[in-house]
């Protein structure tokens, strides 16, 4: 086993077989790469940073578990953000999700202007928490996680077709209900 | 350009001339440029050291504990198969050899 910079150069499929053979350097590696966009996908989608950080252990517990399992068919991208789509649409369904005000703040804002920011960012969280279960998912994935219509649709096993409807109507509502803070 | 080519590929346009025109003449695909810049008012997470730490060793204790269930599954095995092994242990079974050569009390 080397140190992880000698990881860094690796490709996610590439991770994924040393993850196979229980390489804990890769695992760390893989982790640092992906954490990022888990947390902030499911605390998009949840609006609460302790269940986010919860379900990202989740989903990167299930990659090791299924690491000698992994064939590379698809973008490891899309592979791992599948993972954390069936997280969200199948086991999130028991949990009651609580509202929760965001946690982040801006160093170099007034107090004024930082409530300001506060309160249309709880707005917009809001708003995006309203959505429908797969409407939410399309449009984070989208907006947030940086996937292509096409690979959004990948991950949630739909067509291409299937996604540009989920988030118009998405983006609909959005704008129904964000439509004073876009004037 | 038209509006659905436009409005799948808002991200990658952005800076892209045909899509600034596009823009100039599209009230409509101003709007959603403007609702997908607001979107990113909902800003995200940095996670800490501490969260990536806790990570890697939720999976480090996963190791261990499926090691230790491929051991367990290992040694069933191995009782499993020491069990079969004493049922032939006494092969042919005495009855057995009674059926093939007839019982010789003589």
């Amino acid at each position: 086993m080397g140190s992880t910079l000698e990881y860094n150069d690796k490709s996610d499929e590439e991770l994924m077989a040393l993850i196979a053979r229980r390489d804990y350097n890769a695992v760390a590696t893989l982790v640092s790469r992906h954490q990022r966009g888990l947390l902030n996908l499911f605390y998009r989608y949840t609006n609460d940073r302790l269940l986010a950080e919860d379900l990202t252990q989740e989903v990167f517990l299930r990659v090791y578990k299924s690491a000698p399992l992994y064939e590379a068919r698809s973008l490891f991208k899309v592979w791992l953000y599948r993972i954390a789509k069936n997280v969200c649409l199948n086991e999130l369904k028991a949990l009651r999700i609580l509202e929760k005000l965001p946690e982040q703040k801006t160093e170099t804002e007034s107090p004024q202007e930082e409530m300001i920011r506060a309160e249309r960012e709880i707005r917009v969280r809001q708003a995006i928490e309203m959505l429908p279960e797969r409407q939410r998912l399309a449009l984070i994935l989208r907006r947030f996680q940086g996937l292509s219509q096409e690979e959004t649709a990948e991950v949630m096993e739909t067509t291409s077709e299937a996604i540009e409807g989920l988030l118009a109507r998405a983006k609909a509502k959005l704008r129904s209900a964000l439509a004073d803070l876009q004037q | 350009m038209e509006c659905k080519k436009a409005r799948t590929m808002i991200e990658a346009c952005r800076k892209d001339r045909e899509f600034a025109a596009h823009l100039e003449v599209c009230a409509d695909c101003r709007g959603e440029l403007a609702l997908w810049d607001l979107l990113g008012e909902a800003q995200g997470l940095e996670p800490g050291l501490e969260f990536t730490e806790r990570v890697l060793e939720k999976v480090k204790e996963e190791g261990r504990q499926t090691s230790w269930r491929d051991i367990k599954d290992m040694l069933g095995r191995c009782f499993i198969w020491s069990g079969t092994l004493d049922e032939f242990s006494d092969f042919p079974p005495d009855s057995f050899g009674a059926v093939l050569f007839g019982s010789r009390r003589d």
